[in-house]
């Protein structure tokens, strides 16, 4: 909450910022690798977002810099007008646990625990009582149409069950910014196509920030954004068919 | 909150993997189940000799006359003069029995009676005037005839069940008078005559040929729980006044030994010392014998010291099996934060802190060492009663030994979980998410 108050202050500035971000693993070790070299990637509130490119091609690598798992090692990100780079690391976990939802491609979902008890995990870690955290996370399986499976594990539950039940809980503490890593890249194509709609409609309905990342040229087409990263550069920045209306 | 959904999760995965966690808790429920039985057994072992000692005089102290010890030979182990030496040990070692004179005499004791009467409730004094068998001619009992004063019932905790005990004049006076034990009652008189019949009633016995009459006056019991018996089952003993059992045995007035029932406030070990510095000051010129005051406290004690002892070299091998359970709780954590890495990753994405992740494998390994800890605490109080009924002294277990115990199991889940939880805490959360 506290950063909201901050991000607050300047009104103007956008959710995402990011100025020449390079990552290096391995700095200053003889075999160093330069990933990222120097993204430049602006995101505004409500905008849906493919960023594609090879496999290797370092998308995670920036999902995770986005995402305030890694920091950058050069360059400038700002989330909500902060200063991600001056972030601590408990501060990086109450940021993640506000402001990000991750869905992940092998879905991540915490073993022998209930999905309902997983989509109460970013509340508990958020300090919500657990009445409060029953409800919310009982109307958010609900509503990614998993109300009858509240009480199964996941290893009780399909691939495309588990990724909507990831999905629940990405949206626990009512982030700003889902970050979906090839959510649908262990799924076949009819179910594929729910968790699309999904993000379509959490984007469209609840103003979320969605940033897909994919490999999946087709996937990428239903975005109305589209960023390209090639070994570690992005090269294009193109405008799908058109911004939703956001209203 | 987090805490009730920590514990959840380690219940939860110790239960999917049972068998783990029942080997890794062996190690504590060993050492755990060891404590609280040693503790328990210890006890009882105690509680039971004790117990005997208390009934057979507690704290008193007896003053007896013992030899002096010589001053050893100077050419004594060289083995040169075998001959000469072994002639001299001879000599030295001869028994010297107590003659008349070497007695504890009335005044000695009414003078230390004087000196100490603060810190003495009772001075028994007594004589063993031999055994004798009473017939009347129906029935037969055996009995051993003690001449006793006044405080002999007190020391020797005597109960009375009818009539009245000894007293001073009865002393004074050498009444004809007689105290019986209430088993010789029945055997006597036949097995329904009651304790109040048996007052005033005359016997005939015969000391040193000599034959005399006496009356019974008080009919006693021994508060002696088992433990010791003299002689036989059925053998009691015929109380007399001393004066009048000197007189009628032909006895010096002097006494071999006497018990002295320190008062309940008094210092027993100071006055044990003190009793014995006083009577052996009037054996200073006397060349073979003295006077010696030894107490059972002391043997307690020393009694009490070597079951201490005992108890803490078994805790110590407890304690060795708490540490190795200990290290095994620690491996077992290690593993589990490795095969949890990933977990712990995702956790961390969720907005999990490393203090809340270190917390969770702490409550974790806690809870690991407390069910081992119960499962010992329930076998050693199984493995301690069984132990105490054995040597026949059952006692209850230590409550603050399973306190201990419970704590103790605690305090090693949190020592050797420590490591563990904080090597998950501080993972890379990126690391963690990639780690197949
Ligand atoms: N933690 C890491 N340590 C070392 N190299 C890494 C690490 N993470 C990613 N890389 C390397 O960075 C490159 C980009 O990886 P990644 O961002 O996962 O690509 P993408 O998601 O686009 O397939 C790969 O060559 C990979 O080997
Ligand atoms: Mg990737």
């Amino acid at each position: 909450m506290r950063f909201d108050k901050l991000a607050n202050i300047n009104e103007a500035a956008p959710l995402i910022s990011m100025e020449g971000i390079v990552k290096t693993y391995y700095e200053g070790q003889p075999e160093e690798l330069e990933i990222l070299h120097g993204i430049d990637l602006t995101v505004q509130e409500g905008e849906f977002l493919a960023i594609v490119g090879e496999s290797g091609s370092g998308k995670s690598t920036l999902m995770n810099i986005i995402g305030v798992l890694d920091k950058p090692t050069k360059g400038l990100y700002c989330l909500d007008g902060l200063d991600m780079g001056l972030a601590s690391r408990d501060a990086m976990s109450e940021i993640r646990n506000r402001k990000i939802g991750f869905i992940f491609q092998n879905f991540n979902l915490i073993g022998r625990t209930s999905a309902l008890q997983n989509v109460e995990l970013p509340m508990l870690y958020a300090g919500e009582p657990y009445s409060r955290r029953i409800r919310k996370a009982k109307d958010l399986l609900e509503s990614v149409g998993m109300g009858d499976r509240i009480r199964h594990q996941p290893n009780e539950l399909s691939g495309g069950q588990k990724q909507r039940v990831a999905i629940a809980r990405a949206l626990a503490n009512d982030p700003s910014i889902l970050l979906a890593d090839e959510p649908t890249g262990a799924l076949d194509s009819a179910t594929s196509r729910i968790i699309m709609d999904l993000f379509h409609k959490l984007n469209r309905e609840q103003h979320k920030t969605v940033i897909l990342i994919t490999h999946s040229k087709e996937l990428a087409a239903e975005c109305p954004r589209i960023v390209t990263i090639r070994d570690g550069y992005n090269v294009c920045d193109t405008k799908g068919a058109e911004y939703n209306d956001i209203s | 909150m987090i805490f009730l959904e920590n514990i959840r999760l380690a219940l939860s995965s110790l239960v999917a993997n049972k068998l783990r966690a029942l080997l890794t808790m062996l190690g504590i429920i060993i050492g755990i189940s060891a404590v609280v039985a040693i503790v328990t057994v210890g006890d009882a072992m105690t509680g039971s000799v004790n117990q005997e000692l208390q009934a057979f005089g507690g704290n008193n102290i007896t003053v007896g006359l013992q030899q002096k010890k010589q001053p050893a030979a100077p050419s004594d182990g060289k083995g040169s003069s075998a001959a000469g030496a072994d002639a001299a040990n001879a000599d030295s070692d001869d028994p010297v029995e107590p003659g008349e004179a070497d007695l504890i005499t009335p005044a000695m004791v009414g003078e230390y009676h004087s000196v100490f009467a603060s810190q003495i409730k009772a001075i028994s004094t007594s004589e063993n005037l031999g055994s004798l068998e009473l017939s009347n001619g129906k029935e037969k009992a055996s009995v051993l005839i003690y001449g006793v004063n006044a405080d002999y019932p007190k020391a020797e905790k005597l109960e009375l069940v009818e009539g009245r005990m000894p007293t001073q004049t009865d002393m004074e006076e050498s009444r004809s008078l007689a105290w019986v034990d209430e088993k010789f009652v029945t055997k006597y008189w036949g097995p329904r005559e009651v304790p109040k019949n048996a007052i005033g009633k005359e016997l005939n016995i015969e000391l040193s040929g000599r034959m005399a009459k006496v009356y019974v006056a008080g009919v006693y019991r021994t508060s002696l729980n088992g433990g010791y018996s003299w002689g036989s089952e059925d053998t009691t003993k015929l109380l007399l006044p001393i004066s009048l059992g000197k007189k009628l045995a032909g006895k010096p007035e002097g006494f071999n030994s006497i018990t002295i029932m320190p008062a309940t406030e008094a210092d027993d070990v100071a006055l044990q010392v003190n009793t014995d510095a006083f009577f052996s000051s009037y054996y200073t010129q006397n060349r073979h014998i003295t006077a010696a005051a030894t107490s059972n406290e002391s043997y307690i004690k020393s009694m009490n010291k070597t079951m201490n002892q005992l108890k803490l070299a078994i805790s110590a091998i407890a304690a060795i099996s708490l540490l190795v359970g200990g290290i095994g709780v620690m491996n077992i954590m290690m593993v589990s934060v490795t095969e949890r890495t990933r977990e712990i990753g995702v956790r961390m994405a969720l907005g999990a802190k490393g203090g809340l992740i270190r917390f969770q494998f702490v409550v974790e390994a806690i809870v690991i060492c407390l069910i081992g800890g119960f499962i010992g605490v329930l076998a050693g109080i199984g493995l301690g009663i069984a132990g105490s009924h054995i040597i026949s002294y059952p006692v209850r277990p230590s409550a603050s030994a399973i306190v201990v115990a419970v704590s103790f199991s605690a305090a090693i889940g949190l020592f050797f979980g420590w490591y563990p939880a904080e090597k998950a805490a501080r993972l890379d959360p990126i690391d963690a998410l990639r780690y197949e």
